[in-house]
């Protein structure tokens, strides 16, 4: 057996080192130098190993193996999860031992009847070989006909290659001289000092001869992954795996040869046909397909891009080709590109592809893949079957519409300018799908506004090639004989370069997503771009039908173009000013982002490193929470600014108590005030309307914005001045409101004044100023300002400060009370103290308006002599009013000093813009009526007063508050949940129903009589029914009192748009979990209050 | 034994969630001995597992709810950092966060034996 397996007949894989190989094993081995397989388990299998160059190398102990059959071997391992041991030997000894059952496999086997039963072949050969002629360079006498070998010497290995040979030549009826040689070396001797006139060469090898030309390839052989008859079970688990793979990765074998065979003798050796063509040709022009990266693009030079600019120049230099010169025209449309190549403007196109049938249809060969990826469905949603029943496809791309007519012919089909336009029709819905090719379609679905889209790969490929006109044989077998040197990888290796090209800067997208302001202008660009291609296109067209009538047209489409040209560079230029203003701020914002980022990543590493110091890490976390809370405050004034330029942003106008509005802004600008050593002086002037139709939040959010920045910008010890005035309305039912603020701050130039209203504008970086913020801020207020009808103007002046006002027309709540006078204070003076003399003549005319007859002063100790005059002149104050802080004399001295002088007679009230809790004991000691906050409203005025002489409590009450008798409605999923909240609840007074979920809520809303609860803690993520869902339901009952309880969310997020959400299914306020005591006290009194 | 050292050993914030209980340390660990009780760390496990991520995303936001109601910070940050995964459906591989669920809640489980 082992002399007939090196035989003529009974050689499998052929190959010099093969036999060389087993003419060694046959005369020197007898018995091999292989490991003991007594041992085997059964995972591991015995391999025969030779060695042979490429195929199988490395074959002795400790050395490193390669090779395509060790590959083959490893990725086997990776389905049957043998584990080997490596039998060293010659290939005829192996041969002979896997015959015997000494050794398991053996690879590189041909096919043999006689073999048959004494080994195992597997369903599937583990590769092919194909056999080649190659000839004289000089011999023109023999070409592509067989019959011109008659008589000649053709030098072939004695080998099966014999076996072939002889019946290629049978088949032709040629009687050629065929000479075996035993090696390749005497073969190739022979070859070069040109004793042969012809020889046959294998794929795999690797010579390389200049008087050498491939004729053709005449014959392949298969060879196979043999397994000893004795392992049956070993060939089924061949078997199987070979068929996973085959389906798992089914261009393996193909990868793998061109891994290791690639760069054969074959290689340059050129047929005839090439060489006719590079000797008719000195140059070579390559059309593309523009705006189809990885693939190929236009640059903004102009010049080619991606793959297509790499990959020729690569082809050129694997082929040897040097003096070749290549240029490149890209063309917009596939049908454009495929034009120009039948009518000679370029030689090879790339990418073609669809399909071989349209190839064909359009005239064209295509060439070996240069890639091969599978296409990729887009859609949105959920993919089902309707999802491919209407595809969008690009016009400009001709190969995605013969990929969807191929692959599925009973689709709709729609076409669109771009593959963008098909994106964004998925998007919208307009159609159910379209494609994309494996190499661009995670890159563009990248960019953000895709994000609704998801892919789902086919299992068909779609080649993307080179395509040559139909009979232009020379350059295709070029152009596939160098895709084959550079290996079918190489443009999935090169197309990661290219992916930046697909999708946009991320930021940008976001921004773009939200900002539609941008979206008409480029809208604008896109559809004027894609009127002057369809022009353009048309044209072309029209001009093939009708000479004449194309030229008329051309006039006038000329006219046209220059028409769209004016109004795209109009477009262009505000886009540009556009994208400035956004490059601008997002180089503000990225710095903006980064300085609070850097200390929360600064403070977290801190933190881990002393995380045994308790004391050091609540220092860190305070700090982090901070730098978080201002980043959060940053990203909602983006999405804030984006909402309004969107329009989502409605007023929503509601009954609004004036002074409830300002009281709460004192409030909650009052720490920061303190915290910066800044003076408040807030008041009110003519105000006669307190209760007005508005947009409470809105009218918040404004004033917040400017006082915000005011406190911003104005430095410690600074002064900041708020003050309402009601001017008359020239409408009935209506009050013109101004609010102003102003401040001594740090100022702004009059060049930045005019720009202040602008979003993304700042006066200063934030790196120069030291004070951070958006410049968002001024544009989100002017934007709700213009919202609800009002104005908004600034007067600044560097150093000095700067002043707000804004215009606010409302109408007037017909809730709103007339102030008519108080009977049992008509006629009775009061006197009014207080440093600022605009406070002092607001609250004497509303003293007026109540009917009495008020005095002011600007000093402490004039009002206590005033006190005295009165009193001696028999007319003396009823009321006291003085302000706490004076510059003489503080308010409580004040006091002090005029009760001395009138006794415990008349009530005297405290006025302040502060927090009185700490003075109060004092101040009711030195004989302090009451406190009143600033700025004084006139219902308030008037409660105050209306309880004459009478020492009456704070205004406001500190301590627990009671809610003792209200009844709430817990909405909570989570069982330890309620009751933690019942806990709470029940210390404060409440009475507590539980549902568990939203639809248990709106039962027991639907259920009870009105009136049962008086407010719900709603819970917003529930099973069965949500909280939002189901104030949805309630607010829609039927029973207008149950429709309006009150409803607070609860959600686990603490985000604005949580809160939003929230608002907009009708609640009317919002906790964030877990719970926090005081909060859940401050929004339920809150609400509780202003419910009726 | 469960006790307020304990459970300050274990990492909970003591401090905030006793505050929630108005202060009352009987009532904070009766909570905590419900949380104990409660399984649906097991079930949260299993959905996972199952890739049911909408199951997966309820139980996740009830369990972080609870603990973090109770403050058990341990429980409560990774629980918070799944609930966000499964909210958003991302398909990764949950284990590691699983793990260090189960582990806290085992730990805690012993605080309690």
């Amino acid at each position: 057996m082992k002399t007939k397996s090196i035989g003529r007949n009974d050689r499998d894989r052929t190959g010099r080192r093969r036999l060389c190989l087993a003419l060694l094993s046959l005369l020197f081995w007898t018995l091999l130098p292989f490991h003991a397989f007594a041992d085997t388990g059964s995972e591991t299998v015995r391999v025969g190993y030779y060695e042979n160059e490429v195929f199988e190398e490395g074959a002795e102990e400790g050395a490193v193996k390669t090779g395509y059959a060790y590959e083959y071997y490893r990725k086997l391992s990776e389905y049957t999860g043998w584990k080997y041991e490596y039998v060293y030997g010659g290939y005829g000894d192996l041969y002979q031992m896997l015959l015997d059952g000494e050794i398991d496999l053996l690879a590189g086997l041909a096919w043999r009847e006689e073999r048959v039963g004494l080994i195992g072949y597997p369903d599937a050969v583990m590769g092919t070989e194909s056999y080649y002629l190659v000839k004289q360079n000089a011999e023109t006498d023999i070409t592509a006909d067989p019959s011109t070998l008659s008589g000649k010497k053709i030098g072939v290995l004695d080998s099966a290659m014999v076996n072939v040979l002889e019946q290629f030549l049978d088949e032709h009826g040629v009687e050629a001289q065929v000479i075996p040689y035993s090696d390749h070396e005497q073969l190739l001797e022979a070859f070069d000092s040109y004793v042969l006139d012809v020889f046959v060469a294998e794929s795999d090898g690797s010579y390389v001869r200049d008087h050498a030309e491939v004729l053709y390839a005449f014959g392949t052989s298969a060879y196979y992954l043999c397994v000893s008859a004795k392992r049956p079970d070993l060939l089924a688990e061949l078997n199987e795996a070979q068929m996973t793979l085959a389906a798992e990765e089914p261009n393996y074998l193909h990868s793998l040869s061109v891994k290791y065979y690639s760069l054969s003798m074959t290689v340059r050796a050129f047929s005839p046909a090439e060489r006719e063509w590079m000797d008719s040709h000195g140059s070579l022009c390559v059309g593309y397909l523009e705006n189809y990266l990885p693939y190929s693009d236009t640059d903004r030079e102009g010049q080619a891009d991606g793959l297509i600019q790499d990959i020729v120049p690569e082809i050129l230099k694997a082929l040897g080709i040097s003096d070749l010169a290549v240029s490149y025209v890209g063309y917009a449309s596939y049908d454009d590109m495929i034009a120009g190549m039948r009518d000679g403007t370029i030689d090879a196109a790339f990418p073609v592809g669809g399909g071989l049938y349209y190839s064909e249809e359009n005239g064209i060969y295509q060439s070996n893949p240069v890639a091969s990826a599978p296409t990729e469905i887009v859609f949105k949603g959920v993919y089902g079957e309707d999802t491919v029943s209407r595809f969008a496809v690009n016009e400009n791309n001709r190969m995605q519409y013969y990929y969807v007519k191929t692959h599925y012919p009973d689709a709709e089909t729609v076409f669109y300018p771009s593959i963008d336009d098909c994106l964004a029709a998925v998007l919208s819905g307009e159609v159910t799908c379209t494609t994309l090719n494996g190499l661009r379609a995670n890159d563009i679905l990248k960019n953000g506004k895709y994000r609704g889209l998801s892919l789902r790969q086919t299992n068909r490929n779609d080649d993307r090639c080179f395509g040559v006109e139909i009979g232009n044989e020379g350059l295709l077998k070029l152009l596939n004989r160098g895709l084959n040197a550079i290996g079918g990888d190489y443009a999935q290796n090169h197309s990661y370069r290219y992916a930046g090209g697909l999708y946009s800067y991320t930021i940008l997208d976001v921004l773009r997503d939200h900002m539609t302001v941008f979206g008409p202008v480029i809208l604008g660009i896109a559809a004027l771009v894609i009127f002057s291609l369809v022009h353009d296109s048309r044209r072309t067209r029209k001009e093939a039908r009708d000479k004449e009538n194309a030229r008329l047209e051309l006039e006038e489409k000329n006219r046209e173009l220059a028409e769209s040209k004016e109004a795209l560079s109009e477009a262009l230029s505000a886009a540009e000013h556009a994208n400035r203003a956004k490059t601008v701020f997002l180089n503000n914002m990225s710095h903006d982002i980064r300085t609070p980022m850097n200390a929360i990543v600064g403070f977290t590493a801190l933190a881990a490193s002393h995380i045994d110091n308790r004391a050091q890490v609540q220092d860190y976390l305070g700090k982090i929470s901070v730098s978080s809370q201002h980043l959060l405050s940053l990203i909602n004034d983006v999405l804030d600014m984006s909402r309004i330029e969107s329009g989502k942003v409605t007023i929503e106008e509601t009954d609004v108590h004036l002074p409830d509005v300002i009281h709460d802004l004192r409030a909650i600008i009052q720490p920061d005030m303190t915290s910066k050593n800044l003076e408040l002086f807030i008041d009110t002037q003519d105000v006669m309307h307190e209760d007005i139709v508005t947009d409470r939040l809105r009218l918040n959010q404004i004033l917040l914005n400017i006082l915000s920045n005011a406190i911003k910008f104005t430095p410690s010890g600074g002064t900041i001045s708020f003050r309402v005035i009601e001017k008359p309305s020239s409408y009935a039912g209506r009050a013109d409101f101004e609010f102003r603020i102003k401040d001594n701050g740090i100022g702004m130039s009059e060049e930045f004044q005019k720009t202040i209203f602008e979003a993304f504008t700042r006066e200063r970086t934030s790196t120069v100023s030291g004070t951070q913020g958006t410049g968002l801020g001024m544009a989100i207020t002017k934007n709700i300002v213009d919202m609800m009808g009002g104005t908004i103007t600034v007067r600044s002046q560097e150093g000095k400060g700067s002043e707000f006002t804004v215009g606010l027309p409302c109408r007037i709540s017909g809730k709103s009370a007339g102030f008519e006078k108080v009977p049992e204070l008509q006629g009775l003076r009061a006197l009014v103290a207080d440093d600022d003399t605009n406070s002092c003549l607001s609250v004497c005319a509303m003293l007026r308006e109540i009917g009495m007859r008020p005095d002011w002063t600007n000093y402490g100790k004039e009002a206590v002599i005033r006190a005295k005059e009165a009193l001696e002149s028999a007319d003396e104050f009823k009321v006291y009013i003085i302000d706490w802080i004076m510059p003489d004399m503080n308010g409580i001295e004040t006091v002090r000093r005029i009760r001395s002088v009138i006794g415990n007679s008349a009530p005297i009230i405290i006025l302040t813009a502060y927090d009185w809790t700490d003075i109060k004991e004092e101040a009711q000691a030195a004989g302090v009526t009451a406190f009143c906050s600033k700025p004084l409203f006139m219902s308030e005025l008037r409660n105050i007063l209306s309880e004459p002489f009478r020492p009456a409590e704070p205004t406001r009450e500190e301590g627990t508050p009671d809610f003792t008798g209200k009844r709430i409605l817990l909405t909570e999923d989570n069982e330890m949940n309620q009751m933690i909240a019942v806990e709470i609840l029940k210390e404060y007074g409440f009475e507590i129903d539980i549902a568990n979920d939203g639809e248990e809520a709106v039962e027991k809303m639907t259920s009870s009589p009105a009136g049962t609860y008086d407010i719900i803690l709603m819970d917003v993520q529930m099973p069965r029914m949500d909280g939002y869902e189901a104030s949805k339901l309630i607010r829609g009952l039927d029973d207008p009192q149950k429709a309006v309880i009150p409803i607070v969310a609860v959600t686990a997020n603490a985000f604005e748009e949580d809160r939003k959400v929230a608002m907009e299914a009708g609640m009317n306020g919002h906790l964030a979990k877990p719970y926090d005591i005081g909060e859940i006290l401050r929004v339920l009194s809150e609400i509780l209050r202003d419910s009726p | 034994m469960l006790t307020l050292d304990a459970l300050r050993e274990y990492g909970a914030n003591v401090a905030e969630g006793l505050g929630r209980c108005m202060n009352n340390e009987a009532f904070y660990l009766r909570m905590i001995g419900i949380a104990v009780k409660d399984n649906k760390v097991a079930a949260l496990d299993a959905a996972v597992r199952k890739g049911d991520f909408k199951d997966a995303f309820e139980l996740a936001h009830g369990l972080k709810g609870m603990y973090a109601n109770l403050s058990l910070t341990p429980l409560s940050v990774p629980l918070s950092e799944i609930t966000e995964l499964l909210r958003a459906g991302t398909d990764t591989d949950y284990s590691a966060l699983m793990n260090e669920i189960i582990l806290q809640k085992q730990k805690l489980d012993e605080l309690a034996a």
